[in-house]
Formats: C-alpha cells, structure tokens, sequence
C-alpha cells in the first residue's frame, strides 16, 4: 500500500513542479494585483487625494447626472457607481466615440458632480483590471488569467498531494539552511493559509466561467443573446430608443423610492438607458456591501415618468450559489478584519508562488545550464519588479502634472517600465547582485513614498495621525512596513550574496 | 473585540498542538515539560474549538465563517514566528494568549 502510494506521489511531483514553473510568473502578477485590488476602493480615494469632501448619496446623484447631461447627452447610457463609505466619488461609465476604448470610465466628485476638481487617474481600477485581463485585448488576458487559474489549481492540489510531512511540518521553519529554508517557508506559506489558497483559486476561475464555458449557454440559448441576457440580468428592462426627447425623472426620488424596496439598504449602481429620450429607464441596484453574494436585488423604473417596471430579487438556489461563490472571491462583503485577512493570505500566496519559483531554481543548482540560468534571472525580475511597479505606479500617481493629457494612461505605463527595467537589470546582471539591489531599490522607493505625498498633497503622516485620517495613516504605515521587509530581505541576501567567511578571511590575509 | 478573543484562542491552542511535537518541544526547551503532550494535545484542541465558538457566535455567523479560517491562518503563522525566533518564550505566550482569551471572551458575553 506505501509503496503504490510513494510511486503515486512521485509520479505527481513533476506535475506540481512543471505546472507551478508555467504559470507561476503569471500567477505571481495575477495574486499580487489581486492582493492590492482588496483596498480597490481605498487605492482609488488614495488616488485622488483632492477629494475631501463627502455629500449624501442623492445629492452627488444629482450632481452628477446635471454633469452627464452636459457631457454625454447623446451616450445610449450612463453607468453609475454610488459612493459609499469606503468611496468618496462617484464612478460614471458612458460611451465615448473620442476615448481609446470608445468609452470613458471616470470618477466624479461627489459635491460638484464634475471631474476636473481631481487629478486623472485610474486609481485601483487600474490593478483590478490588470488582476483577470493582464492588459491584454478582450477576451484574450480574460482567457489566460482563466487559464492561469485552472493550472494554479492543480498545482496546489498536486502540492497537497506531494506534501508528505504536512501535519508534522506544521509549525517548521529552519532558517539559514538554503533549499531547506526555502522548502518550509513554502510549505508553511502554502498549509497555513490552504482553505484561502483553493476557495480564491477555484472561485477565480468561476467568476470567467461564461467565458471559458460558454457550451450551456449555446445548449439553452442558441444565437438568442438577448434571451441570455435577459435571463442572466432579470432586473432590467430593455427598451428601444423612442425618438423622442423628454426630461428624465427626478433621480434622488428614485434613488429613495428604491432604498424603501430594499428595505433601506443604499443603492450601490444606477444604469440610465436612453437618458434624455421618452424610453429613458433607470435600473437601481441594491448595495451588496453587507451580504455573502454578489448583486441580488434590482429596481427598474421608468426614466421619465418614475414608474415602477420592475422590481427583481435573487431567489433561485443555483444563482444564489453562484454569487455566493463571486461574492466569496471578491470578498465585498467582508468587514474590516476580514478585509485584512483576505489581504494577508493574498500576500501568503503571493510568497507562496515566489518561494516556489525560487525552490525551482535552488533544487537544481548542482547541474547549472542555460535554462536554469534564464529561471533565476526571471523569477529576480519578477519578484522586486511587481512591488517596484507598484512604487513607480504611486509615485506616478503623486508626480505626473494633474491634468496632463492622456494622464489615465500615462500612470500606468510606469507600472510597466519599473517591472520592465527590473527585468532587464535582472536579465543583465549577477542575480547574487540583482537580488539585493532591487530589493533595495524598492525599499528605498517605499519608504519615500509617504514623504513625496506629504510634500505634493500636504497630508503627512501625523496631520493623519491628529485628523484620525485612516486612509492616508493605512497607506503611510503600509508603505513603510513594505520598506522594511524589502530592506530586510536586502540585508539578509548582502549577506548571502557575499563570499563566504573562510574566503573573506584568505582574501584579507593575502592583502 | 470577538475576532481579537478567537484569534487569541486560536493561538494558544496551535501553541499547545505545537507542544506535543518531539522537534518543537527539543526547541522550547524546559518550559515545554509544565503539562505531559496528551494534556497539550486536549488543551490544544479545546482552545481551538474555543475560538471558532466564539467566532461564529454572531447573527452574521456565515460571515463569520469565512474570517475564522483567516485567523486560523494567521494564528498558525505567530505560532511559527514565535517558534523560530523566541521559541523558549512559547510555553509563557501559550499561558498568556489562553488568559487574555479567556478574560475577553468573559467580558464580552457576560
């Protein structure tokens, strides 16, 4: 019986380690844009340090429909997303022949209704999209995030699998010890946190199931999209455009008429259809910030005359699973320690996948050959260059004239060249030499983080301390814990990056 | 305030369970010898239950759920810091983290 079972677990182990060195590069960008995407609503306001000022959720409606009226008239719709206590500004979606996409995606100032009081940036959306479409055209990054996903599954189970000491390596961790160490901080990053691991994982791949899947829905539907969608999103109401022009309803009654349905909760989404037409129609949203799921009530009602169409709340068992299992993965609901939670064990993972890399390349260093030589200089890339893409992205954020043209874009870009240029000095240099220096690199760019916001938005850390700004306190005290670790791990890699002592001592001896 | 309870609770008893491994207890040293391993293994295994109990006992249990298993991770992770680098503090810490557990868990529900 031990003896199958032991060739079973051999015969498993390359699985764990070929799968693993494919998609962990990608994985390793997936989970650390995950991990940031926890705080999407707080990168976002860190983003826009303008914005100061909150105002109740009719009057920024208000506000910022009078400022669609004027700047979109002729859009086919307006997508809204309500502030709420994690955001401050409202995030308006419409069509736009003149953006690079054909659509604009903005945030609004949530007392004037207006963009322009803010610099223009993407804030966290920026990462979010990054974290399932990697920056590639639709639905190309959607289909291998997806991919990357199944295969990060099955590395997991299969490391499960291999994992022959996982209760009496529990609690081990042995430092100092080269492959050793490495093997049980993976381990340890791995076991601890392994419910995280599998429900993020599979319930990733689920949220792109339409995509990757999309056989039922042929099965059941046919060609007949707009029969899919209906069914798909049962609190709309899809009308044709009438032709002729008529004054939408007043949007706070609407915004309160349908709080009363649901049962006082906030709306968190308001779609206008047709704005300005006699076929207007305003579909409200029921805030998911307080339930397990993920969207489950929907009121629609008619834009001109503020008749009610439709009211929609989620019932069915096999919906309600599904967005049990979205609203799991997005982790939307989760109050503030939860929050941090989730954050952790995305950065679990994220070392889960780093370390891993790394094991690849320390268990073959006995017979060194070019591929193993390209690996170790990658995963150096790799590893500093995402946190050090994450530090240009910020200090873009800070630097870039506020509203320079194409600002939206231009930010991003230093994510790109920071995680570039650290890939090729990874690719040019010594890695015993990369390592220390780009992790220094990013350290020192952490560190000075708060202090180049201190000096560009006049919010410091201790005007944050005084005011009880948690926002800018949290972004602040992350920035230097982050500069600490990095400067740690460029201690610890000088060290090892040396020549070993007895070869020190000949060398000072000869001198 | 219930998170921080089940999170200590959580703690002590990974500690326990840890006491009750031959390489663990050779790290701990001395301290390790205050209770025979089936006692830290009943312990242990108490102090978790303890904490997902009071974790769980909420309306918004469902939720709940889902945070339990983060501090258990998390738990799991002081228990293997302290184990690496002040590993003869753990008996000490066990104690301590079972007290304040306790005390809290007291003061909320009472």
């Amino acid at each position: 019986m031990s003896t199958r079972q032991g060739s079973f677990r051999q015969r498993i182990a390359p699985l764990h380690t070929w799968s693993g060195l494919i998609v962990g590069w990608l994985m390793l960008a997936i989970a650390v844009t995950g991990t940031m995407t926890v705080f999407r609503p707080e990168t976002s306001a860190w983003m826009r340090p303008e914005v100061a000022q909150t105002s109740p959720p009719e009057q920024a409606l208000r506000a910022a429909v009078a400022y669609l009226r004027e700047r979109a008239p002729d859009a086919p719709g307006w997508y809204l997303q309500m502030p709420d206590d994690r955001t401050p500004t409202l995030q308006a979606v419409f069509a736009d022949e003149s953006a690079p996409q054909g659509y604009r995606d903005i945030a609004l100032d949530p007392v004037t209704g207006r963009p322009d009081s803010m610099r223009e940036t993407l804030g966290g959306e920026f990462l979010y999209r990054f974290h399932f479409e990697l920056q590639l055209p639709y639905p190309w990054g959607r289909i291998l995030a997806s991919a990357a996903g199944m295969l990060m599954l099955i590395t997991l189970v299969s490391g499960i699998i291999i994992h022959r000491r996982i209760f009496a390596d529990f609690f081990t961790f042995r430092s100092a010890k080269g492959q050793r160490s490495w093997l049980d901080a993976h381990n340890v990053l791995g076991v601890l946190a392994l419910p995280f691991h599998i429900m993020i994982a599979a319930t990733g791949i689920l949220t792109l199931v339409t995509l990757t899947f999309p056989w039922a829905g042929y099965a059941a539907y046919g060609k007949d999209e707009a029969a899919l969608v209906a069914d798909l999103y049962p609190g709309i109401v899809e009308r044709e455009r009438a032709g002729t022009p008529a004054p939408l309803a007043d949007m706070p009654a609407l915004l309160k008429r349908a709080q009363d349905l649901f049962d006082g909760a906030p709306v968190s989404r308001v779609s206008i259809e047709n704005p300005g037409d006699a076929a207007a129609t305003v579909t409200m949203a029921r805030s998911d910030a307080a339930s397990l799921g993920y969207g489950a009530e929907d009121a629609t009602f008619d834009g001109v005359t503020g008749k009610l169409l439709k009211h929609y709340r989620q019932v069915e068992p096999a919906r309600t699973t599904f967005s049990v299992l979205y609203g799991l993965h997005i982790g939307r609901f989760a109050p503030d320690v939860t929050r941090w939670l989730y954050f952790l064990c995305g950065l679990a993972l994220s070392g889960l996948i780093a370390t891993g890399l790394i094991l690849w390349v320390e268990a073959r260093r006995k017979r060194p050959h070019f591929g193993l030589a390209f690996v170790e200089r990658v995963n150096v890339g790799m590893v500093t260059g995402l946190p050090l893409g994450l530090v240009a992205l910020f200090w873009a954020n800070r630097l870039l004239p506020p509203h320079m043209p194409d600002r939206v874009v231009a930010e991003p870009r230093f994510f790109f060249w920071a995680w570039g240029a650290a890939l090729l000095i990874a690719l040019i240099r010594p890695p015993r030499r990369a390592w220390p220096e780009l992790s220094a690199l990013v350290a020192l760019g952490a560190a000075a983080l708060p202090f180049l916001s201190w000096a560009v938005t006049g919010r410091g850390l201790w005007d944050a301390l005084l005011a009880g700004d948690w926002l800018f306190l949290g972004a602040d005290l992350l920035a230097f814990a982050f500069a600490a670790m990095f400067a740690r791990i460029t201690i610890a890699l000088r060290r090892k990056g040396a020549p070993p002592r007895e070869v020190r001592a000949k060398r000072e001896a000869m001198a | 305030m219930s998170a921080l309870a089940s999170l200590l609770f959580a703690t002590g008893g990974f500690a326990a369970l840890s006491l009750t491994m031959t390489r663990h207890v050779r790290q701990v040293g001395t301290g390790a010898a205050m209770m025979p391993p089936p006692r830290w293994r009943a312990a242990g295994w108490i102090a978790l239950a303890l904490s997902l109990v009071i974790a769980v006992a909420t309306p918004d249990w469902h939720f709940a759920l889902v945070q339990w298993l983060g501090l258990l991770a998390l738990a799991a992770g002081l228990v293997v810091l302290l184990l690496w680098s002040r590993p003869a503090l753990l008996p000490k810490a066990t104690a301590a983290a079972w007290v304040a557990a306790a005390v809290l868990s007291l003061a909320l529900f009472l």
